[in-house]
């Protein structure tokens, strides 16, 4: 585990960078209490509007709210929408692609089924439509970013399920006795994850965009929380005034970390895949 | 598929009764509304309207522009097609090549330069990049016309033949309206395209990468055939299979990345006309635009495997 971890660092420099740069978001973003100067609720109509300088360091936005406090403190609400949409949609969509797989039959039909019409959507759209349904709130954002992802989780593990089921090693552990739902959880399930997991690293940095996105036309969290999108949006009556500020560091940090998400995916998915090393 | 959209917009929060009736409205009067659209009856019953309706082409009635939904949806349309087709026209001309060459010059500068390129064009956000843009080569350069939609004000559009703003002003031979026009497509479609550049760029590459490494690419070139043509020629064609698939996946995403694009730009599109949708509880007009975009994704899906067929002889059957 650790050797491959090394041989992916050494031979991706790419990679690696990746890594640092995924850390320092988190590291910046956690440690927002402390980094920050001042509250990133904190308004100041005194100070609205100021252009970078040494007082403030990216400057304020229309509330006189310091962006670099509002940076930092959306790193925790991205990361946590980023994660939070990733675990949900991983732990769903396994969860029916094994379903699935394991039983075959109807079941297997009927899952799948319903994957293809969600997959028959552009996922922008889909994200769209339920997000507007659900409502805006934090929540309600992370379980419309997950849903688009759920189908390519259970067609990952459905494909992966099929080939293991009829691997000897199965075949032993139902001879020995086990319950079905043992075989499952504990053999072959183990067995199926590699790919889940690369998948999820690529999907991290997606699920940012998405949500950002959703954020910006306002289906997803709302002013003036400290997210990343809703930041961009606020600075957009700005732009053509000349105030560049408010919109261009948030939207700089979607970037980056979704960048340093997806140059981890990209290793990763070189590591697992001999024929590429 | 239908019915998902429905439920969907069906649960939106708030009632489009509000939008309508306005808030002066008394009870009766907004009773008398509710019959009107067939609000107050229950949901499965809606739903079977509804259907009965897409199958005669009724997508139901905008509570808001007051218009049918589908009416709406094709004037809308043109739109944003124009400015789907040039962003994926010019990612294509651009995505291709790009790959093609980096997959050629493997593991030099121009390759790891590429791979950048394509990691940052998948990292940035489509409505950031809209913002910059718009501020650097409009507010600062001045090199674009400001993002105001299809035409500059006061210019009077051609008159409409197929709704494609460039299409129709040279038909009618106005090339100063061509220019205005073709001036505000320059900055969202370059945007667009920017988005849909990376992924192309990657799937081109990786299956050039393939098709370079097979048998008969190697007897090609100890046919003394120019590397150039063994490139350009009889890679190409078989590298194009995947680079075709990922068009049609590239299309969903740029019809997403048209409803914030077109938000920015004023861009009088489909796009744009979901988001005011949306925002204002208009459920016909929510549920005709993802029922739209979702037929028109599944069209270019059915034409890029017609394509396959044509480019590869063994998919026929």
């Amino acid at each position: 585990m650790f050797a491959d971890a090394a041989y992916l660092l050494r031979r991706h420099p790419v990679s690696l960078a990746g890594v640092l740069l995924l850390a320092l978001i988190a590291a910046t973003a956690l440690a927002a209490p402390v980094l920050a100067p001042a509250s990133p609720l904190a308004t100041n109509p005194g100070d609205a509007l100021l252009p970078p300088s040494p007082r403030h360091v990216l400057g304020t936005d229309d509330f006189g709210e310091d962006l670099w406090s509002r940076v930092l403190w959306g790193g925790r609400i991205d990361l946590l929408i980023a994660l939070g949409a990733v675990a949900v949609a991983l732990l769903s969509g396994c969860a029916l692609g094994a379903v699935a797989g394991f039983c075959g039959g109807w079941i297997d039909e009927g899952v799948m089924r319903t994957m293809d019409v969600l997959q028959a959507f552009p996922s922008f759209i889909l994200a769209m439509g339920v997000a507007a349904a659900l409502g805006p709130s934090l929540r309600n954002l992370i379980v419309s970013v997950a849903l688009i992802n759920v189908a390519i989780y259970a067609r990952l593990m459905r494909a992966r399920l099929l080939v293991v089921k009829h691997a000897p090693y199965a075949a032993a552990a139902r001879a020995a006795g086990n319950p079905p739902w043992r075989v499952l959880t504990v053999h072959l399930l183990p067995n199926c994850l590699t790919p889940v997991v690369v998948q999820s690293s690529l999907q991290s940095g997606w699920a940012i965009l998405t949500a950002a996105g959703l954020s910006f036309i306002g289906l997803g969290v709302r002013v003036p929380t400290p997210e990343w999108g809703v930041m961009v949006a606020m600075g957009v009556p700005r732009i053509t005034a000349g105030a560049w500020w408010i919109s261009f560091f948030p939207g700089m940090c979607i970037a980056l970390a979704v960048m340093g998400f997806n140059l981890v995916g990209d290793g990763l998915q070189d590591l697992l895949d001999p024929q590429r090393r | 598929m239908t019915l998902l959209t429905f439920v969907l917009t069906r649960v939106l929060p708030g009632s489009p009764i509000d939008e309508i009736a306005g808030p002066m409205a008394t009870s009766q009067q907004r009773q008398a509304l509710m019959r009107h659209y067939g609000l107050d009856r229950p949901l499965w019953t809606q739903y079977v309207a509804y259907l009965g309706g897409l199958a005669r082409g009724d997508l139901g009635t905008s509570f808001v522009t007051s218009r049918p939904v589908a009416a709406d949806l094709a004037s809308f349309f043109p739109a944003t097609m124009e400015l789907t087709t040039w962003a994926m026209l010019l990612a294509v001309v651009v995505g291709v090549p790009l790959g093609v060459w980096s997959a050629v010059h493997r593991g030099t500068w121009i390759d790891h330069a590429t791979r950048v390129l394509a990691v940052a064009g998948l990292a940035l956000p489509v409505f950031w990049v809209s913002l910059v843009l718009i501020y650097l080569c409009f507010y600062v350069w001045h090199l674009v016309p400001p993002p105001i939609g299809r035409l500059p004000a006061l210019v009077t559009p051609p008159p409409p033949v197929t709704g494609w703003m460039v299409v129709d002003s040279a038909l009618a031979r106005n090339w100063a309206v061509l220019g205005d026009a073709a001036r505000q497509l320059i900055l969202p479609v370059a945007v667009l395209a920017l988005a849909a550049v990376a992924p192309l760029a990657r799937v081109a590459r990786t299956s050039m990468l393939d098709v370079l490494g097979a048998e008969h690419i190697r007897a090609t070139r100890s046919l003394g055939i120019p590397w150039r043509r063994v490139v350009w020629t009889y890679a190409l064609r078989n590298a194009m299979l995947p680079v075709l698939t990922m068009l049609a996946i590239v299309y969903g995403y740029l019809l997403g990345g048209s409803v914030l694009v077109e938000t920015l730009f004023a861009w009088p599109g489909m796009g744009r006309y979901a988001f005011n949708a949306i925002s204002g509880n208009d459920y016909p007009a929510a549920q005709g635009f993802i029922l739209y975009a979702t037929v028109v994704y599944l069209v270019i899906f059915i034409v890029v495997d017609v394509c396959s067929a044509i480019l590869d002889p063994r998919i026929r059957t």
